[in-house]
């Protein structure tokens, strides 16, 4: 019994420390685990912020935990006397000594024989093999490797977690930052105030600037609020642009006019407050010392613009310069009028295209500020589609076109004026890789790009000393040799002979029609001979 | 009572050694396979010697004889042998009265130690002539069964390349032998050991050190040693192992085993290991006396199949892959 006594007692020392060190062991492994895969979506959160989002936190969350249950329950698992006794012998070597030992002294004894006095032998000499063992010695304690491995993952994560909390504290930096710009009065909502509150794109970007100005905003509603204010903006763009492509052929129907040239030439060189002033000079003239004309312009102005209700504003913009110009002998007060208002209106759009976009770009500015704007990938190009370009000028916003930070987005209609040429009129979408030159405001002539297309045809075989060869080739060819021989071996001729004679003969080469043909008419043959 | 099993097993290694080194003086190299001899001797068991010619499966026999003083037989198995040559055979009798009687002559069987030279040249009519006398130690004759002398022990001889007119041993046969031993063709080294011992004027003579009653009495010491379960079912998976239809099977038993290791395997490993933890001087067999044990007790049992003999698998290969697969029991 004291024997017995001798090998348990070493036996659940050694497995109480197996237990220990498995436990260690487990742990190490669960935590370089764990640590790895916060660090990894850390690391995967910061450059996907819209796809990961706190679903998959929590799902990282929820499978991490029941990785270390399952981790915890296999580490603390009961270690068997046996499993003990195995390890010892393993270690020592014992060549099985304790285990069979254990084995015997477990189990009743044979009470004589030799065979019981051989078990009694081993398990007394397998109890003196216990006695002078320690468990320490056995199994020694010490940190598994797996917690050394788990300080990588865990630097990692380290560094993850700080590089997001300065983006958070940038996040609240440019908070404060658009609160210091309303102070100011110079937030990009504020410039937005001077145009029309009651039109669809200012209220668009009214609500974007608002929901990016937000404090409490995240980072993906940023976006998209940048996303939308850009849309509104190219709308306003592309609103501009006819309005300018209007003015031009304002300025070009309104030049051909008496008295008008002084007009026109502000207009084509973009002074409308000069053409305005013009013009309200020239309408205060004409209510002073009305013309007498045999016509009614004011009701040919009427019935025109009726008639134009469904023009473009562009074309109708440019109708206006063009009624004045009908107007025999004077002009028409109404119609000086109603140019004063187009001009107005003209000049109105381009205002707000200008604040709209001077507006957009403060808020380029403050997406950049945190980081929104700051790298490309966050406004990739499925975001963008012209993303990723690189201009070929540096365009100003008032022409037009939507500036990125990385490229130029032309969307804006331009204006065609050619010289003799009417078929120019109409809108161009400038190529989206920046081939289409800036257009200046108001619409400075440009002339059109006509490509060239030339058929060359290249010659192949080259020169006459070629042609010459080739001719000679195909003369050789249907000739006799300078031997006068035949080139042709009779054996080729003859094989080409039966080839040919074979060929005919082969079934395949008479056509269906016909081999149901000659079916038919032996099978009629057969027939007739039955008969 | 310690003291008694610890003298005995010490008694039991000092006889041992003493045969081997007797055996020693004559047969060079091959410690191993006149260790395994001995082992099988001492556990009742019976031993197939294959070699080629000339490598000293006859000497060997011969010479362990005469260390162990005990009687020995020599069969020259041939083509025509026939079982009664063996067993022996009824043959009348005149008694002074001039009655006649059957009276029955004993074979050469009827020895401690016979030596079954090339017993693949025999019919398996006279190769079977043995299966009785290895398995039950009795003969039967004429209707009446004849105990055979203890220690009884076969060593059979064979040649593994002349393979012309030979009778290949049965499975069943086969089955008999605890152990198949190989004797490789010797070195240089005992090359030249054999021919200076053997090319002298006198060569060296053993003396008998081991007793009839000596052998019985390790034989008991032997079957003494306690083997635990663990140990007894790591030599049950190697069995298994060998099995293509189990479970258990190796991979390569799968591949290649057309018939896996008899229940008879799994003894001639217990049985082997107990000598061979005896020779360590432990009273218990530990799994390592299985795996010293397993080549010899098993590689005769299993029935290579086709493709292996295609593939000239052998199947120590594969017993050398089972017994490093299978992991010793945990407990």
């Amino acid at each position: 019994m004291k024997d017995l006594d001798d090998i348990v007692g070493l036996l659940r020392a050694v497995a109480g420390r197996m237990r220990v060190a498995r436990v260690l062991h487990e742990a190490g492994f669960a935590l370089c685990i764990v640590l790895f895969a916060l660090a990894a979506f850390e690391l995967v959160r910061i450059p996907l912020s819209g796809i990961v989002t706190d679903v998959h936190w929590y799902v990282l969350v929820a499978g991490l935990s029941i990785f270390c249950v399952a981790v915890l329950w296999r580490a603390l698992k009961r270690i068997s006397m046996a499993q003990a006794a195995s390890l010892v012998d393993a270690r020592l070597p014992l060549h099985d000594e304790l285990k069979s030992a254990y084995w015997f002294a477990s189990r009743p004894q044979p009470a004589d024989g030799q065979g019981a006095a051989f078990v009694r032998n081993h398990v007394a000499n397998a109890a003196r093999t216990a006695h002078d063992l320690r468990g320490s010695s056995i199994v020694p304690l010490k940190l598994p490797r797996t917690l050394l491995l788990a300080v990588l993952p865990g630097l990692i994560l380290a560094g993850a977690i700080w590089s997001r909390a300065d983006l958070v504290r940038a996040g609240t930096q440019v908070g404060a930052g658009i609160a210091q710009v309303d102070t100011s009065g110079q937030s990009a909502r504020s410039l937005l105030s001077a145009t029309a509150a009651d039109d669809e794109e200012i209220a668009e970007l009214d609500r974007a600037l608002a929901a990016f100005e937000d404090n409490n905003a995240t980072r993906q509603e940023r976006l998209e609020a940048m996303l939308r204010a850009r849309d509104a903006v190219d709308q306003m763009n592309m609103q501009a642009a006819v309005s300018r492509e209007g003015l031009a052929r304002m300025a070009r129907a309104i030049s051909e006019q008496p008295g008008m040239e002084q007009v026109a030439e502000a207009i084509a060189q973009g002074r409308t407050e000069d053409a305005i002033a013009m013009l309200q000079e020239m309408r205060d003239e004409l209510t002073a010392f009305p013309a007498d004309g045999p016509g009614d312009g004011s009701g040919r102005g009427n019935s025109a613009r009726t008639a134009r209700d469904e023009l473009p504003a562009a074309q109708e913009t440019g109708e206006t310069g063009r009624d004045v110009t009908n107007m025999p002998g004077s002009t028409n007060p109404e119609s000086v009028n109603r140019l004063l208002e187009n001009l107005e209106n003209a000049q109105d759009t381009m205002r707000r295209q200008q604040r709209a976009n001077t507006a957009r770009r403060r808020m380029d500015e403050l997406g950049e500020m945190v980081g929104l704007t700051a790298q490309n990938s966050d406004l990739a190009p499925q975001q963008f589609t012209n993303q990723g370009e690189t201009p070929m000028g540096a365009p100003s916003p008032d022409t037009g076109q939507t500036d990125l930070r990385s490229a130029t987005m032309y969307r804006q209609a331009s204006t065609m004026p050619g010289d003799n040429d009417q078929d120019d009129e109409g809108s161009r979408t400038g190529g989206p890789s920046g081939h289409s030159s800036a257009r200046a405001l108001e619409g400075r002539a440009t002339k059109r790009l006509d490509a060239m297309l030339k058929l060359e045809r290249v010659s192949v075989s080259g020169g006459e000393e070629a042609k010459e060869q080739d001719k000679q080739k195909a003369e050789w060819f249907y000739s006799a040799s300078q031997q006068e021989q035949s080139e042709t071996g009779f054996a080729d001729v003859r094989g080409r002979d039966e080839y040919s004679g074979a060929d005919v003969m082969k079934t395949g080469r008479v056509p269906i029609e016909q081999r149901q043909a000659v079916r038919d008419y032996f099978i009629n043959v057969h027939e007739g001979d039955n008969k | 009572m310690s003291n008694d099993v610890e003298r005995q097993v010490e008694q039991f290694r000092d006889r041992f050694k003493q045969v081997t080194d007797e055996v020693s003086r004559i047969i060079v190299g091959n410690d191993d396979v006149v260790a395994s001899v001995m082992t099988c001797l001492l556990v009742k068991g019976h031993v197939l010697l294959e070699g080629i010619p000339g490598v000293g499966k006859t000497k060997l026999v011969q010479t362990l004889a005469d260390v162990m003083h005990l009687e020995f037989s020599r069969i020259q198995f041939t083509p025509d042998l026939m079982p009664g040559d063996i067993i022996g055979t009824n043959v009348v009798r005149e008694d002074a009265s001039g009655q006649k009687f059957f009276e029955f002559q004993q074979g050469p069987i009827f020895a401690n130690m016979v030596l079954a030279d090339e017993i693949n040249r025999a019919t398996p009519k006279t190769q079977s002539a043995l299966l009785e006398a290895m398995q039950e130690n009795s003969v039967s004759a004429g209707g009446d069964t004849h105990n055979l002398d203890q220690p009884f022990f076969v060593l059979a001889t064979q040649n593994p390349i002349e393979m012309e007119g030979t009778y290949p041993l049965p499975e069943a046969q086969m089955d008999r032998f605890l152990f198949k031993l190989r004797l490789d063709f010797p070195g240089a080294d005992q090359l030249y050991s054999i021919v200076d011992r053997t090319t002298q004027q006198s060569e060296p003579k053993v003396r008998r050190v081991l007793e009839k009653e000596q052998i019985l009495e390790m034989r008991s010491t032997a079957r003494a040693v306690p083997v635990s379960k663990p140990v007894m079912e790591y030599a049950i998976a190697i069995t298994l192992a060998t099995h293509p239809e189990s479970d258990k099977g190796h991979e390569l038993a799968k591949k290649y085993v057309r018939f896996g290791s008899s229940p008879r395997g799994v003894q001639s490993l217990i049985l082997g290991a107990k000598v061979n933890a005896l020779m360590s001087g432990r009273v218990h067999v530990s799994c390592e006396d299985i795996r010293a044990v397993t080549k010899p007790a098993l590689r005769h049992r299993i029935l290579l199949n086709f493709e292996a003999e295609a593939e000239r698998i052998e199947t120590d290969a594969i017993l050398q892959s089972i017994l490093e697969s299978i992991e010793e029991p945990k407990g």
